[in-house]
């Protein structure tokens, strides 16, 4: 069941491939709703049914204008004003993310490992995971010692543990088993 | 039988009520006759002394009597049959009472000789329950014995298992952290290398 945040993301989504600005309508989704996450009170100003349509139209003006940021963004803004969905930015954000890369053939992975990869191991662990899901591989990279070799990536919802740290977890739940 | 018995024994007492007021009459008329005599003999002594006036003192006296046993036998003897049979009646009830007391006296000692056998009865009665009583709380305690005995049993083998899990929880832990801390002494980078690879690897089998 598609949810609300969906309906927006997808529709938002169309607009930014259609203009073939789905890379900068990405960014421009994400600075914003940093902002928002830096200045609470400008969501509860933008949410609020006690300020009037035109001073929140003003306000996410004057934010766009100050951002850089395309009429896209602006208008984009302006009917989640008038809807009254701000509170739903985030995950209209999500959602956007999650859609774009659906209709790039993006699939994001999230890369733990225990030591820093060079390169080479990058891009064959990228090459990899694109035979793995079929799409492009857009990878970020996280460091966590805790692995104690090894790697753990999550692509959507599937998980491939390579960790030394799991590996001995499993042989301790066999030890006790036995 | 009971009946003629009855009858003739009524007649009995009514003949000897009769014959006892005749002989009371007699008598009274023997004592009253010297008496009669003196009070005639004062003024009447010659006409007395006289044959004629002899059988008119007899008959007289046959008058008198006759009179007397008249009214004797008119009236005495209903009365006294009367009396008769009630005293007849008493009899028989005092003897049907007797006959009844006879019988709850027989009725009473049988009961007694029943009570004799009816407490023996119930002291074997009272043997066997108890008997079977005894049988039945033995067999009883041999089973709670038994149950508290398989309860403890199952709560030893628990406990063991228990403790036996927590042991190989104990060790399972202390090896693999012992293990942790080993691979993390002697790995370096040409190691991760060599388990990134296997990783990789995996996961490239994974795809074909």
């Amino acid at each position: 069941m598609r949810t609300i945040a969906q309906h927006y993301a997808d529709a938002l989504a169309e607009v930014a491939i259609s203009q073939k600005s789905a890379e900068q309508m990405r960014r421009e989704l994400h600075d914003f709703l940093a902002l928002l996450r830096e200045s609470p009170q400008l969501g509860v100003l933008l949410g609020s049914p006690a300020v009037s349509r035109a001073n929140k139209h003003a306000v996410a003006q004057a934010l766009v204008e100050r951002m850089d940021a395309s009429r896209t963004l602006r208008n984009f803004l302006f009917v989640a004003i008038d809807q009254r969905r701000v509170g739903l930015l985030p995950e209209i954000q999500q959602a956007f993310e999650a859609r774009l890369d659906e209709l790039e053939g993006v699939a994001r992975a999230d890369v733990t490992t225990a030591r820093e990869l060079n390169e080479r191991e990058r891009k064959q662990l990228r090459t990899v995971l694109e035979r793995l899901s079929g799409r492009r591989v857009e990878a970020n990279y996280e460091l966590d010692p805790a692995l104690i070799a090894g790697a753990v990536v999550r692509v959507g919802s599937t998980i491939y543990d390579g960790s030394v740290r799991t590996q001995l977890e499993r042989l301790r739940v066999k030890l006790e088993s036995q | 039988m009971t009946r003629w018995a009855g009858k003739w024994s009524l007649e009995r007492a009514g003949q000897r009520a009769i014959g006892t007021a005749l002989f009371g009459t007699a008598l009274l008329v023997t004592v009253s006759l010297p008496a009669l005599a003196q009070e005639g003999a004062a003024d009447a002594a010659d006409a007395a002394n006289t044959p004629i006036g002899t059988v008119f003192r007899w008959l007289n006296f046959l008058l008198v009597f006759g009179a007397l046993g008249y009214v004797i036998v008119k009236y005495g003897a209903p009365y006294f049959r009367a009396r008769a049979q009630s005293i007849a009646r008493s009899i028989e009830e005092a003897a049907q009472t007797r006959a009844a007391a006879e019988r709850e006296l027989r009725e009473t000692f049988d009961k007694l000789s029943s009570v004799d056998r009816e407490i023996e009865e119930e002291r074997r009665a009272g043997q066997r329950d108890s008997v079977a009583d005894r049988e039945r709380i033995r067999e009883l305690t041999r089973s709670e014995v038994e149950k508290i005995q398989q309860a403890a049993r199952a709560e030893i083998a628990a406990s063991e298992r228990a403790g036996s899990q927590e042991i190989r929880a104990i060790a399972a832990k202390l090896a693999t952290e012992r293990a942790a801390k080993l691979i993390r002494e002697q790995m370096n980078t040409a190691a991760e290398s060599a388990l990134f690879g296997s990783f990789v690897g995996e996961l490239e089998r994974a795809a074909s």
